[in-house]
C-alpha cells in the first residue's frame, strides 16, 4: 500500500475545501459591499460638504459685511483652531456677486475654490483631486470643498475594519475544524490500534461506543465478517483435525500390526501382516477421497463437461465396484432404460455413483442385492441407489453429508457422501437420504440433463 | 499385568492386545465405553488404555466418571488428535499418561509398566520381595540372584501375588489374567501352576486362604 499523502487526509480536504468555499463567497460578495459602503459613505461626506456651506452661509447673513468685503482676507473664523464647529480637513471661500472674497480658509486652494458652477463637482488642482460644492444666495457665494484623497483613506481604513474580522474568523473556523476532526477521529484510531494489536487468532468482535455514529455501520461490518473469519476458522480446524484423525488411525493400525507381526511367529504373524495390508488399503481409499474431494471443492481439470450417454457414465461406476461386490458376495443389479445424454463430467459423476454403490455394498449383508436405477423425469436425471442393509438411525440421516461423520462399525473414510453432496451440488443437483421403506438405505441423485 | 484396551478401531484393538500379550502383557479389548463399563465392574485391571474417540461416548467423559466415582486405576489415553488442548484436558480429566498414534508397541509396554510401578509406589522396576526378585520389563524372576527358570503362566500367577502383597487375590482373578476372559478352561488351571510355583520356589512363597485364594508368604529372617 502506498503511504497516504496530506492531500489524502480527510482533515486536510476538509481544511482546504472549507478555506476555498469561504474565500470564494467572500470574494464574490466583497465589491458588492464595497460598492454599497462607498456610495453611502459619498452621499454622507457629500451632505456634510453641504451642511458646512449652509452653515458658513447662516453665519455669514450675522455679519456687516461691508468690513470684510474691504480686505480682511484671512479672517480667524475660518481658523480650524478657533473654530472647531468647521471639520479640519475643510477648505472653504467666501465671495461676493463681484468674485471678490470675503473670506477664504487657511491654505485654501484657490484655483479649485474658485467655480460659478451650483451644486457638487470635482476639481484638480496641482494634481490633486477634490470635492467642491458651490453655494450662492442673498448675494454671496460660498464654496466649500474637500480632498477626495481623505475620503479614500477613510474608505481603506473601514476595508481593514471589515477584513481584519473576516480573515481571523476564517482562521478560526478552519482550526476548529482541525481539531475537532482530530479529536473525531480519536476513537478510529483506538480502533486501528486494537486490531493492529490483535494476533490471526483472535477475531473476537470490536467494541465501539455511540459516537461517531457513522463509523458505526463500518464497526458492524468488520464484526459481522470477524464472525465469519471464526466461524471458517474453526471449520477448518475441526477439517484439519477430522483428516489427521483419518490418516492417523489406519497409519496407526498398519504400524502397531506390523510390530505385531514382528513380535509374534506362524499364524498370528501371518495375520498381522494381512491385517496390516488391510488397513493400507483403508489409508490408500481415504487419500484418494480425500484429493477427489479437493479436486472437487477446487476448479480443477477434471470438471470438464462434456455430453454423453447416461447409460455410459451408469457402466463406468459398475464396473468399477464390480470387484468389491464380488468380495462382499453381493449381487449388483442395475435398471437403466434411458437413450439420453447429460451434459456434465462424466469423471465426477461415475465417481459420485461409485461412492453411493460401493456405500450400498459395504452396508449390504452378504448374498443381498444392491440396485442401481437411472430414469429421466423431464429435464432431470434420477439416479437411486438402494441396498438391503440396516439403514440408518434417523438422527444420523441428515449428519451423513457432513465429512468424517460415518456410521458404527464403518470402513469407509467418512467422506464419501460428503463428496457425493459437493459433486451433486456442483452440477446444480439434489442428493437425497431416506431409509427404504421396509430394510436399508435409498440415496436418490437427481441432477438437470443440460 | 493385566491391562484394558479400549478402543473403537478393529485393526488396532487386535493389535494391541496381541502385541501387549506377545510383550508380557496380558489385555483385554472392548470396542465401547458401554463394553468398558461392563469389563471394570465384572474384572480387576491393573490398568486401562483409553482411545478417546469412541463410538457411543467420548472416552474423556468416561474416564472423568470413574474418577469421580473414586477409580484410581492408572490410565493411558491414546489418541489420533495430537492438538495440545486435547492433551491437556486429557491429563486434567485424570489421565496418568497420553500417547499420541501412530505408536510404538515396546514404548506403550514401557510407559504401562512405569505407569504400574508408580501405581504401586515403587522406586524401581524391579519388585522385591525377600530373596525374590522379579523384573516386569523382562519377566526375570531370580532367588538370591540366581535366575529361575518359570513358564509364562507361572510368571504371570507370581507376578499378580507380588503386585498385591499381603492380599489375597481369587482364583477366578487369576484365571482371568491366565487364559483372559474369552477362554473357557478347565477349573483346577489356577491350581496346577500354584503347584509348580511352589515345586520351583518353595512350599512357603504362597499361602492357600481357603475358600477365598491365595497370597503371597510372609518373609521372614531365615529366607
Amino acid at each position: 500500500m502506498k503511504p497516504a499523502k496530506a492531500k489524502d487526509y480527510l482533515r486536510w480536504q476538509l481544511l482546504w475545501r472549507i478555506g476555498i468555499a469561504v474565500l470564494l463567497m467572500w470574494l464574490l460578495l466583497a465589491p458588492w459591499l464595497l460598492m454599497s459602503v462607498q456610495k453611502e459613505m459619498q452621499n454622507t461626506l457629500d451632505n456634510r460638504l453641504a451642511a458646512s456651506a449652509k452653515m458658513l452661509m447662516s453665519l455669514m447673513s450675522q455679519y456687516d459685511l461691508d468690513p470684510l468685503i474691504k480686505g480682511v482676507n484671512r479672517n480667524p473664523l475660518f481658523d480650524p483652531a478657533q473654530n472647531p464647529d468647521l471639520p479640519a480637513t475643510l477648505a472653504c471661500k467666501v465671495a461676493n456677486v463681484a468674485g471678490d472674497i470675503i473670506a477664504v480658509s487657511h491654505d485654501a486652494p484657490e484655483n479649485v475654490l474658485t467655480t460659478t458652477q451650483q451644486g457638487y463637482q470635482n476639481r484638480i488642482q496641482d494634481g490633486e483631486p477634490w470635492r467642491v460644492f458651490n453655494l450662492s444666495q442673498g448675494g454671496l457665494t460660498i464654496t466649500t470643498a474637500e480632498r477626495l484623497e481623505t475620503r479614500d483613506t477613510l474608505m481603506r481604513s473601514v476595508v481593514i475594519a471589515a477584513g481584519v474580522p473576516f480573515f481571523l474568523s476564517l482562521a478560526g473556523t478552519l482550526a476548529v475544524v482541525w481539531f475537532g476532526i482530530l479529536h473525531g477521529f480519536k476513537p478510529l484510531h483506538s480502533l486501528s490500534q486494537n486490531m493492529a494489536r490483535r494476533n490471526t487468532e483472535d477475531l473476537t468482535a470490536l467494541v465501539w461506543e455511540q459516537r461517531p455514529a457513522e463509523v458505526r455501520p463500518l464497526v458492524d461490518e468488520i464484526n459481522r465478517l470477524l464472525q465469519r473469519m471464526q466461524q471458517s476458522l474453526l471449520r477448518e480446524r475441526r477439517f484439519t483435525g477430522d483428516v489427521a484423525h483419518e490418516l492417523r488411525t489406519p497409519l496407526a493400525g498398519i504400524k502397531t500390526q506390523l510390530q505385531v507381526a514382528r513380535l509374534t511367529d506362524g499364524g498370528k504373524s501371518m495375520h498381522a501382516l494381512l491385517q496390516a495390508e488391510k488397513a493400507t488399503d483403508r489409508l490408500q481409499r481415504t487419500l484418494d477421497q480425500l484429493l477427489l474431494l479437493a479436486r472437487v471443492e477446487g476448479d480443477g481439470q477434471l470438471a470438464e463437461t462434456t455430453r454423453l450417454p447416461i447409460a455410459e457414465i451408469n457402466n463406468m461406476a459398475l464396473s468399477d465396484v464390480q470387484h468389491l461386490a464380488r468380495q462382499r458376495e453381493v449381487t449388483l443389479r442395475s435398471h437403466d432404460n434411458v437413450d439420453d445424454t447429460i451434459h456434465a463430467s462424466a469423471i465426477l459423476l461415475a465417481a459420485a455413483l461409485r461412492n453411493l454403490l460401493e456405500n450400498a455394498i459395504r452396508h449390504a449383508p452378504e448374498h443381498s442385492v444392491v440396485s442401481l436405477s437411472a430414469d429421466v423425469e423431464g429435464d432431470q436425471l434420477r439416479w437411486t441407489v438402494e441396498d438391503e442393509g440396516p439403514g440408518v438411525s434417523e438422527s444420523l440421516l441428515s449428519e451423513l453429508t457432513r465429512r468424517f461423520v460415518h456410521g458404527q462399525q464403518s470402513e469407509g473414510s467418512g467422506l464419501g457422501l460428503a463428496i457425493v453432496d459437493a459433486i451433486v451440488r456442483r452440477f446444480k443437483g439434489e442428493l437425497k437420504i431416506e431409509n427404504g421403506q421396509q430394510q436399508g438405505l435409498k440415496v436418490t441423485i437427481r441432477i438437470p440433463l443440460s | 499385568m493385566y491391562v484394558l484396551i479400549v478402543e473403537d478401531d478393529a485393526l488396532m484393538g487386535e493389535g494391541i492386545q496381541t502385541g501387549l500379550t506377545a510383550l508380557g502383557i496380558q489385555a483385554e479389548w472392548v470396542e465401547s465405553a458401554s463394553g468398558a463399563e461392563t469389563a471394570m465392574t465384572t474384572v480387576s485391571f491393573d490398568a486401562v488404555v483409553l482411545d478417546l474417540g469412541l463410538p457411543d461416548e467420548d472416552g474423556m467423559q468416561l474416564l472423568s466418571r470413574w474418577r469421580e466415582r473414586g477409580n484410581n486405576l492408572p490410565v493411558l489415553i491414546l489418541t489420533a488428535r495430537d492438538a495440545i488442548p486435547d492433551r491437556v484436558s486429557g491429563l486434567q480429566a485424570g489421565a496418568d499418561d497420553y500417547m499420541s498414534k501412530p505408536f510404538d508397541l515396546t514404548e506403550l509396554a514401557a510407559r504401562l509398566h512405569s505407569l504400574i510401578r508408580r501405581a504401586a509406589g515403587r522406586a524401581t522396576q524391579i519388585i522385591q520381595h525377600g530373596s525374590l526378585q522379579f523384573d516386569p520389563g523382562t519377566l526375570q524372576v531370580s532367588m538370591n540372584n540366581k535366575p529361575l527358570n518359570l513358564s509364562r503362566r507361572e510368571i504371570t500367577v507370581l507376578e499378580t501375588l507380588l503386585q498385591h502383597p499381603g492380599r489375597v487375590v481369587t482364583a477366578a482373578q487369576l484365571q482371568d489374567r491366565l487364559y483372559g476372559w474369552a477362554e473357557g478352561i478347565e477349573s483346577n488351571a489356577v491350581a496346577v501352576h500354584i503347584h509348580n510355583l511352589r515345586r520351583k520356589l518353595g512350599e512357603d512363597w504362597i499361602e492357600t486362604v481357603r475358600g477365598m485364594g491365595y497370597r503371597l508368604g510372609v518373609v521372614n529372617e531365615t529366607r
